[in-house]
């Protein structure tokens, strides 16, 4: 019975999206113009050399195209607005209706992302793999790697979703999110691996992003989805550390969700 | 003239009405200001392993990043919130007010509002561009100045006109931001690492069809001392004006193509 709820949440969240599909073929365009720049700067970065030393062992240009590629397929889904509903359903109000539902915020939220998600895999992850496998060599792992690879891109997101949201929650004491969410944008692309493999950083930048969550979305799952991590032990931390995260943004967002409820005025209603 | 006595009456207000945020409004500039820190450390981070890509030193990268934003800022103070105005105007059916005033449309377009937002980032560049060419040792006499400064006003207008064509489309389209987006934050980042890295089509494209590579590729061969080989012609660096200027004329006229395109919602 919860579970139709669920599922119809995130239908609603799916149908009323399929209303804007010129968006999304655009947005594809984007995401493809994104992997052909960083392919050509991995390209005049290796220069004439195949291999490249890093801290991570040696590095082929192949696993390099090939870790372009997974970590846009990972930002298709990390990108997502939760920041922004929260915020505009603060300050518009429609927060009111959300409350009087049968379930927490947080799982409508959750619900809405995940609808979005599903309507990302069909129109924006096939097609960003069907044409990056079609013109870059892209390696396979193999399968032991792949399906861990999979628990810890779902743990990742689901972490990505706990830290978007604790932060979109801000919203109820400071109105304008945007310039939170930029910060938030920036210490990703620098910190998660996104863009650069932590294994190319110097040991300053090193340090740092160990101490933040972001690497746990993107670098360390691509990490062994290129067969960089392989010891069990090794495996074994990188999902301690992602569920000590998630229990950590868990307990924050329910301490400041306490706060906030309290603190809410929604006018009129 | 006249326009300029306009503009002094306008400005004012429009900033009268943005202050009115107060805290939020020198917020705008930070926010701006953090995405840019973010740049400039990834491309530290990517050039203190790497050294060079395709033969460009870090601060020669830093310098194409700051000309990039720096021209690309000053064309935004004059356009870029402008164009969004007009897309919304369009949809609402309001952009009437637009026609029915004793002026130019496109000149009322630019006057009636200021962007301020890009301020930040001007500021940011002009300390970034003395930082690079203090560490580039570029030292130009006043000559050299003027027509850096001249290739610059083209880069400018190169950034105008894409920030125009694209809004533009919002006579015909209705969901034209998308379109804006992907140009002036997909296709724009092309151009944020020398344009000599990708293949020869893709530097045909970025030249000739989508000529992004004048905001900052060919300027910065004026002050640099690069090899000529990624070049197409030697001579293609001066052309920037140029190409500025030709591509600010069709501009305007995909604008007034727009304008007579424009319907109107009838009320």
């Amino acid at each position: 019975m919860r579970i139709a709820l669920y599922r119809e949440m995130t239908l609603n969240a799916f149908r009323s999206l399929l209303a804007f599909r010129a968006e999304v073929l655009l947005y594809l365009f984007g995401q493809l113009f994104k992997v052909l720049v960083q392919i050509y700067i991995w390209y005049a970065l290796f220069g004439d050399n195949n291999l490249l030393s890093s801290q991570a062992g040696t590095v082929s240009l192949q696993e390099m195209i090939t870790y372009v590629v997974v970590s846009s397929v990972i930002s298709v889904f990390a990108t997502n607005d939760v920041i922004f509903s929260v915020s505009s359903k603060v300050s518009s109000g429609e927060i009111a209706m959300d409350l009087i539902k049968p379930m927490s915020f947080r799982s409508v939220i959750f619900c809405q992302a995940l609808g979005t998600n599903m309507y990302r895999i069909l129109f924006e992850l096939i097609p960003l793999v069907i044409i990056s496998m079609s013109f870059f060599h892209v390696q396979l792992p193999s399968l032991a790697n792949g399906l861990i690879f999979l628990i810890l891109v779902f743990n990742g997101l689901i972490l990505n979703f706990l830290i978007t949201y604790t932060i979109g929650l801000i919203a109820f004491w400071y109105i304008l999110v945007w310039q939170v969410n930029t910060v938030l944008g920036g210490l990703i692309r620098l910190f998660s691996g996104a863009f650069i493999p932590i294994w190319f950083f110097s040991d300053s930048l090193v340090q740092i992003s160990y101490l933040l969550p972001f690497r746990l979305i993107y670098y360390e799952p691509i990490s062994v989805y290129l067969g960089k991590v392989t010891g069990w032990y090794d495996l074994l931390a990188i999902v301690l550390q992602q569920l000590a995260w998630m229990a950590g943004f868990l307990l924050l967002q329910k301490w400041m969700w306490s706060r906030a409820v309290h603190k809410l005025v929604v006018q009129g209603g | 003239m006249r326009y300029l006595k306009l503009y002094a009456r306008f400005i004012p207000i429009y900033f009268k009405s943005k202050t009115e945020h107060g805290f939020g409004f020198y917020m705008d500039f930070i926010g701006f200001a953090l995405t840019h820190v973010v740049s400039y450390t990834v491309i530290w981070a990517l050039m203190s392993r790497f050294q060079t890509i395709n033969g460009w030193n870090m601060y020669e990268v830093m310098l194409l990043y700051t000309l990039n934003m720096l021209t690309y800022a000053v064309a935004a103070v004059f356009f870029f919130f402008q164009m969004n105005d007009v897309e919304d105007d369009v949809h609402k059916g309001s952009f009437d007010s637009l026609l029915v005033k004793p002026i130019n449309p496109f000149i009322h377009m630019i006057i009636r509002s200021f962007g301020h937002f890009f301020l930040g980032d001007i500021a940011i560049a002009v300390i970034m561009l003395s930082v690079c060419f203090s560490h580039l040792n570029i030292h130009l006499h006043w000559g050299s100045y003027l027509s850096f400064v001249v290739m610059l006003l083209g880069a400018v207008l190169v950034q105008a006109s894409f920030i125009i064509i694209t809004g533009s489309m919002c006579f015909w389209i209705v969901r034209a931001r998308s379109v804006k987006n992907i140009v002036i934050f997909g296709i724009r980042g092309f151009v944020d690492y020398p344009i000599s890295i990708y293949s020869k089509i893709m530097r045909i494209l970025l030249t000739f069809v989508i000529p992004y590579g004048f905001v900052n590729f060919y300027p910065s061969h004026l002050i640099l001392n690069k090899e000529g080989g990624s070049l197409f012609a030697s001579w293609l660096p001066y052309t920037t004006p140029i190409i500025g200027l030709l591509l600010f004329f069709i501009a305007y006229r995909v604008w007034n193509a727009g304008l007579n395109q424009y319907q109107g919602t009838g009320s």
